[in-house]
């Protein structure tokens, strides 16, 4: 029952080689091109990469300039944000890097909700960091990979 | 098959029934939940479901196996589909197998029942005036914006 997109390993945006392609800057983003084959949902409407199924790429790949060392510099954080549901449409684009000095998922959110006007509240969101739900006040960590949840609504 | 898994292509209830079995297995009751032509007053059209494929298959695969340890299963299943559903298509299907009828019962309830709430899965409704909306997110963002409450909101994970 599983799709072949979320074994991510024969192709997608996500096959090997595409976190490299992403830290050049060489992959269209939300609203680029459409990879002939790919089964993510609402490709049409909005370019959405849907998972981190394979984004799984070393720090190194992602962020080069980080590559071998941690950052010394903790106050300037490098963080991967993907958007879903609502907050993508909010946002206009499916994911970002972005350098910050937030602490938490809760001071992201703010910053970043404060910048692009988000409708909902943090209270009435999730958040998840490297694809496991996580507490709002646990510490970020440079290279960690978020995602914001909205109201959940399966079945 | 016993564990949780997506599909982006339709359901096969019959196929994921007979997987499920267990000589020892006197009950299989199961659910299938299917995309209605309302909600909440307003003419539906057809869905889109978007998952967060990781975070789900996680969580999804831990709730069966809740259940199982829970209900004392001898097997248990649950599909939930992603992508473009229409009317009448079949949006999840959970399967709860076990010795006696009271456990299949209560178990396959149980299952739903978390599964809708803890999925990282989202909803957008195709209204019959032409508008969409993301179920739960949008309509409900203002507070008191209308008469239902929330109660796991920003309660789970917190």
């Amino acid at each position: 029952m599983f799709a072949p997109w979320n074994s991510g390993s024969a192709y997608g945006p996500f096959a090997r080689g595409y976190s490299e392609l992403w830290a050049r800057g060489r992959v269209p983003r939300a609203g680029g091109g459409r990879w002939e084959g790919e089964a993510s949902i609402f490709v049409e409407q909005y370019k959405a990469r849907i998972s981190f199924a394979a984004l799984q790429p070393t720090k190194s790949a992602r962020f080069p300039r980080h590559a071998g060392h941690k950052s010394e510099d903790q106050d300037h954080m490098q963080l991967l944000i993907r958007y879903v549901a609502v907050l993508r449409d909010e946002r206009g684009q499916a994911e970002e890097s972005l350098e910050t000095g937030a602490a938490t998922p809760r001071a992201l959110y703010h910053e970043l909700s404060a910048r692009h006007g988000f409708s909902l509240p943090d209270t009435r969101l999730q958040v998840a960091v490297n694809d496991e739900f996580a507490a709002w006040d646990q510490p970020l960590r440079d290279g960690d990979q978020l995602v914001f949840l909205p109201p959940v609504a399966g079945g | 098959m016993s564990a949780f898994s997506l599909s982006d292509t339709p359901l096969a209830p019959e196929a994921l029934a007979r997987d499920l079995c267990h000589d020892g297995a006197g009950a299989l009751v199961v659910f299938e939940g299917r995309v209605r032509d309302e909600n909440e007053g307003r003419a539906v059209l057809r869905l889109d479901y978007e998952a967060y494929e990781v975070l789900c298959l996680k969580e999804g695969g831990r709730i069966l196996d809740e259940a199982r340890t829970r209900f004392g299963l001898l097997g248990a299943c649950g599909v939930h589909r992603t992508g473009s559903l229409e009317l009448g298509e079949c949006a999840i299907w959970v399967g709860a197998l076990a010795a006696h009828r009271g456990a299949a019962f209560d178990a396959c309830r149980w299952i739903i029942d978390e599964l809708k709430q803890r999925l990282p899965i989202w909803k957008r409704e195709h209204y019959r005036d032409g508008t969409t909306g993301w179920v739960r997110c949008e309509a409900c963002a203002a507070p008191g914006a209308h008469g239902h409450a929330h109660p796991t909101d920003g309660e789970r994970h917190a």
